[in-house]
């Protein structure tokens, strides 16, 4: 395996450690290479900029898995993400400017219908959620901190603490939800 | 399998290897309720996960907006510190500013009129009304430079102007002009008593500047001689003028046949402008607009300065009719640098460089050399 440069540890090990300013300097880093990539291929500035931000959201959330390294260079990773996220978007344009004349077949096509789920529900009920709870949620589902990390973060006594702290927040979450909400009419077909 | 299974919530704080997940999942969608609380909690997961990426996508974006704020704001605050500091210096200099252009503007209108060099040929064009190329192409030396001749009702801003810049004490910027018969007669009638040495001898000198400003025109010269400069003017009678030196800069003064004059003993007792016309107010200007103007006879005069290292002062002169007068070109070879100017007394032109006049002879198409002017008479008149 390619041994990363100490540059690329650094970053690395920045966003694991939960250093969100490594972010802005890579977006400051790529935004030009960015904007080129998107403009010579039909988009805007303001697309590169989102598609840049997803990037980096991107590498956010992978760097968090342990299996994850960093074995190219930073501007290389997020060049690829940026690519493979921009024809995503040019992919789902050009579907959205064809839909009405969409065949069966490109219906039973359509990408992961998890993705056109709303999620509405869950960002209002989060809100609806004790600040302790709704961070305790986020680290752990989004940032990807282990129970550690979490328990240090917050305060807690230790991992147990945190995790039976854990358990508690997403049964209070499903409650808020179910209590509006009919949990029937986010069942999906596993078959 | 049942919705209490402790593995859903294991599943969930990703406790379970890839293998055991995998099989839990296939056994439980054996199972519709587990399987729809199995989906119910995936959604509630991506949900958290989506409000992530927005809130963590908002932070950029926020903590971009707030540098390029700060930026902004600095380049506000340095371009306010500019516009302030400007403010303060141009207040504490403008006392030395407000001096420095009413000396430039005096200055560009004697530049008007009397500089004539190729810098100024557009601002001195607006005076020419006769083709000061003939001349040039009948000398056949000019070719490459636009003289300028003062001519006309025009003229009268080049008595003003010349007028304003005669107290500097600079020689060549003084214009005296003659006065013409018709100006006599009308004197004569009783306006005022004209100076008898003056109508006799009343001369008319235009000032011809020579600067020497222009090293790229030197070195373009055809000449074995240093071209220096070329002036181009006209010497005509003195001819009444209104007079109001703040008007006067502006242009557009016309001629006052009320003119009075003042005795020879006036005149050398004052500098040349002065002769040249009394004070007008701005109704004499507004009622005398279409005053018919007094026929005057015109000279001009074009002067070509050459500079060389060494060689005795050589001049020539070359003549031709021009309308109601004649145009000269006077060629000046070896007498320095010094400004040149030529005066005309009578009908005798003098030519005056620094401090000594010489006679200049009017034999066309021959050199000749420069006789001194020596008759006081005639030196106190040039030199009053």
């Amino acid at each position: 395996m390619k041994q990363s440069n100490p540059k690329e540890t650094s970053i690395l090990g920045r966003i694991r450690s939960g250093d969100r300013e490594v972010l802005i300097e890579l977006y400051k880093a790529h935004e030009k290479m960015t904007i080129r990539h998107v403009i010579d291929n039909s988009g805007h500035a303001e697309d590169a900029q989102d598609m840049l931000q997803e990037a980096l959201v991107v590498l956010w959330q992978n760097a968090r898995k342990p299996e994850f390294d960093l074995t190219v260079k930073p501007s290389t990773y997020l060049n690829a993400v940026i690519k493979n996220l921009w024809l995503k978007q040019l992919s789902k344009r050009k579907y959205l400017k064809d839909e009405s004349y969409i065949s069966g077949k490109e219906v039973a096509l359509n990408p992961n219908p998890i993705e056109t789920l709303d999620y509405t529900l869950v960002h209002k009920a989060l809100d609806n959620l004790g600040d302790t709870c709704r961070n305790i949620l986020m680290m752990f589902y989004f940032d990807g901190f282990d129970m550690k990390t979490i328990a240090e973060a917050i305060g807690f006594a230790n991992t147990d603490v945190a995790k039976s702290k854990k358990h508690q927040c997403m049964k209070q979450l499903e409650v808020i939800i179910k209590k509006s909400y009919n949990p029937l009419d986010f069942y999906r077909d596993g078959n | 399998m049942e919705i209490n299974d402790p593995r859903i919530e294991a599943y969930f704080n990703y406790e379970l290897s890839a293998e055991e997940a995998a099989a839990f999942l296939e056994e439980a969608k054996l199972y519709p309720e587990v399987w729809q609380e199995i989906q119910f909690k995936q959604w509630m997961i991506d949900g958290i996960q989506d409000e992530g990426r927005i809130e963590l996508k908002e932070f950029i974006g926020n903590r971009l907006a707030e540098e390029r704020e700060e930026s902004t704001g600095k380049f506000w605050y340095a371009a306010a510190a500019i516009a302030i500091t400007l403010v303060v210096g141009f207040g504490i200099a403008w006392p030395y500013l407000n001096h420095t252009n009413r000396s430039s503007e005096n200055s560009m209108v004697a530049m008007d009129t009397i500089y004539t060099n190729n810098e100024n040929t557009t601002r001195l064009s607006k005076l020419n009304k006769a083709n000061p190329r003939s001349m040039s192409d009948s000398t056949g030396l000019l070719a490459h430079q636009i003289p300028v001749i003062v001519e006309g009702e025009e003229n009268a801003d080049a008595y003003n102007s010349i007028e304003n810049a005669a107290p500097s004490d600079d020689a060549d910027r003084h214009v005296e002009i003659q006065i013409s018969q018709d100006e006599e007669s009308k004197q004569a009638e009783g306006i005022t008593s004209a100076p008898s040495a003056m109508s006799k001898t009343a001369r008319a000198d235009v000032a011809a500047s020579s600067k020497f400003k222009e090293p790229k025109l030197l070195a373009e010269s055809q000449f074995k001689e240093e071209l220096v400069t070329i002036t181009s003017f006209q010497v005509k009678p003195i001819q009444p003028i209104n007079y109001k030196p703040k008007e006067r800069v502006a242009g557009n003064v016309d001629f006052n046949p009320d003119r009075k004059f003042k005795t020879p003993a006036q005149i050398n007792n004052q500098q040349a402008q002065s002769v040249l016309a009394t004070p007008a107010t701005m109704e004499d200007t507004v009622t005398r607009k279409n005053t018919i103007k007094p026929i005057v006879v015109e000279d001009k005069f074009k002067i070509v300065l050459t500079r060389s290292s060494s060689g005795v002062p050589q001049a020539y002169t070359s003549s031709q009719p021009s309308g109601q007068g004649s145009s000269y070109t006077l060629i000046l070879n070896n007498f320095g640098d010094a400004n040149a100017l030529v005066y005309k007394l009578g009908s005798a032109f003098y030519l005056g460089i620094g401090n000594l006049f010489y006679h200049i002879s009017m034999n066309n198409q021959s050199p000749w050399t420069p006789k001194q002017v020596t008759d006081k008479s005639i030196l106190q008149q040039l030199n009053p």
